[in-house]
């Protein structure tokens, strides 16, 4: 399991932090939400459980939304700033990563609590529990920021999603550790990235 | 992990009652049309190169702020020939060019769901060809036809913009000293050159504007002035005061009034002398204030 949880480690990164050429992008953000599908797929070899297909299902969403998001912005330009569907597209994207990420850890909960290891199970039960509601905050905060407009909390919103990100990827990070340590790691084999 | 699925649950329940609460407000405070301010102008006419021009006229209004067109075309019903071009931008005064014209669009101010946002309406001769400049005196507009780059047409009251020929003849009164405040007060000390008898002070737009202004020629008020001697090398002082607007439609209304200061002198010859002193300084607004503007237009 612990190359399922580096792969969307890698698959959160390259979402976060894409790298553009002017306004055309060399690694777009849907190829990083696809790489998070992938991590999610290698997972549900390992340890197959109703919480993880679920996990499976809203991952392909995501990509969907990155991919369309991506070629709106570069359609529209400076002209899709303030539109409704600026309004909408963060928000539903918002809600959508937040299930598939919720998922992801009460899966991992899940196979803990399989596996007897109660310990690790209530860490990252409370581990999710104060993920589920900063991020929730940071959903309703971002509808209210971006229903009036308030150009001057859209930045902190911004950073606020960028440490959500980094929040989950250290998770995974040390999910990955856990799976390693606790002899929990996957057969030997090719070790790529993805 | 019973905790947790509460938490989820209760979240997503809490995210759907802001986003609908969110969506409500969009909707209702979507402006189905731009709303244009009221302007009171008073805009000067003057030659320019053996043509003329007139000032560039500020036109000032609100949209939604997902309104991607631009503002591209104006006329008035009353003077359906005159032609003006728009620019995005104040024009050069001196080459009298057109900066912005056709450019990008000018997101203006932003205030919450709307933006307020000003483009120039200018007139010159050059595209004017048949239209003489002795025929724009006294041209009040008021009925303007609007054009968006979508092609949409709207007809809007503007309000009232009084066009009048720059009198650049021999004038006795020549300013001295010139303030203005933020709290909308403003004066003008003139020194006089010749012994004068003032007649009176006119302004066709100073009641319509609905804006309680107040001018005061030395101690008196503007409209009291009639046939005061002033002799040669006393000083006329000229006080404008615009209030602190109580009601919210006075807030917004635009204007720039240049009363009319008719005198003559001891021969019987008549001069005038426009006033600048009733200019709006036009404060940056609130979210609240926009809301509370567009409700008493009834447009929301």
């Amino acid at each position: 399991m612990d190359r399922g949880y580096r792969t969307i480690f890698w698959g959160v990164f390259f979402a976060t932090f894409h790298i553009n050429l002017g306004p055309l992008p060399i690694l777009p953000q849907f190829v990083g939400w696809i790489i998070v599908a992938v991590g999610i797929g290698k997972i549900q070899q390992e340890y197959s459980s109703a919480t993880f297909r679920k996990a499976g299902i809203f991952a392909p969403i995501i990509v969907v939304l990155a991919l369309f998001s991506g070629v709106y912005s570069l359609y529209q330009g400076t002209a899709a700033v303030g539109s409704t569907y600026m309004f909408f597209s963060p928000i539903l994207f918002g809600i959508i990563e937040f299930l598939m990420e919720y998922a992801v850890l009460e899966g991992s909960v899940q196979y803990f609590e399989s596996h007897k290891e109660e310990m690790m199970a209530d860490e990252y039960i409370g581990k999710l529990r104060a993920y589920s509601v900063v991020f929730i905050t940071f959903i309703i905060l971002e509808s209210i920021i971006l229903t009036f407009y308030i150009e001057a909390f859209i930045l902190i919103v911004a950073l606020i999603g960028i440490v959500l990100r980094i929040w989950f990827m250290i998770m995974m990070s040390s999910l990955k550790k856990e799976m390693i340590n606790n002899n929990h790691s996957d057969p030997p084999g090719i070790d790529l990235l993805v | 992990m019973k905790s947790n699925s509460n938490l989820l649950k209760i979240g997503i329940i809490m995210i759907g009652i802001v986003l609908t609460i969110c969506i409500f407000f969009i909707y209702y405070f979507h402006l189905d049309e731009p709303v244009f301010l009221k302007h009171y102008y008073d805009i000067s006419v003057s030659d320019s190169g053996g043509s003329w021009q007139a000032e560039p006229i500020a036109i000032r209004y609100i949209t939604n702020i997902t309104d991607n067109r631009k503002l591209v075309g104006i006329f008035f019903k009353e003077a359906p020939d005159l032609e003006f071009y728009i620019s995005q931008d104040y024009p050069s005064s001196n080459t009298f060019q057109f900066i912005n014209q056709g450019g990008i669009l000018s997101v203006g101010e932003k205030i919450g769901r709307y933006s307020i946002r000003t483009v120039y309406a200018n007139i010159h001769g050059n595209n004017n060809v048949n239209i003489d400049m002795e025929s724009l005196e006294n041209l009040q507009l008021s009925q303007a036809v609007i054009q968006f780059s979508d092609g949409n047409t709207v007809e809007v009251e503007i309000g009232k913009i009084v066009l009048y020929k720059m009198d650049q003849s021999e004038n006795y009164l020549r300013s001295m000293v010139s303030s203005s405040s933020n709290d909308g007060s403003t004066s003008t000390t003139y020194s006089v050159k010749k012994d004068i008898i003032l007649e009176q002070v006119t302004s066709t737009l100073m009641k319509e504007a609905g804006v309680a202004f107040h001018l005061s020629i030395g101690k008196q008020d503007f409209s009291e002035v009639k046939d005061i001697t002033y002799n040669k090398e006393t000083k006329l002082c000229i006080f404008g005061q615009t209030d602190n607007f109580e009601d919210v439609v006075s807030q917004f209304t635009i204007f720039d009034i240049k009363p009319l200061l008719i005198y003559r002198d001891v021969e019987g010859h008549q001069y005038s002398q426009r006033i600048y002193d009733l200019r709006d300084n036009q404060s940056s607004h609130s979210f609240l204030d926009v809301v509370k503007y567009l409700k008493a237009r009834g447009k929301l």
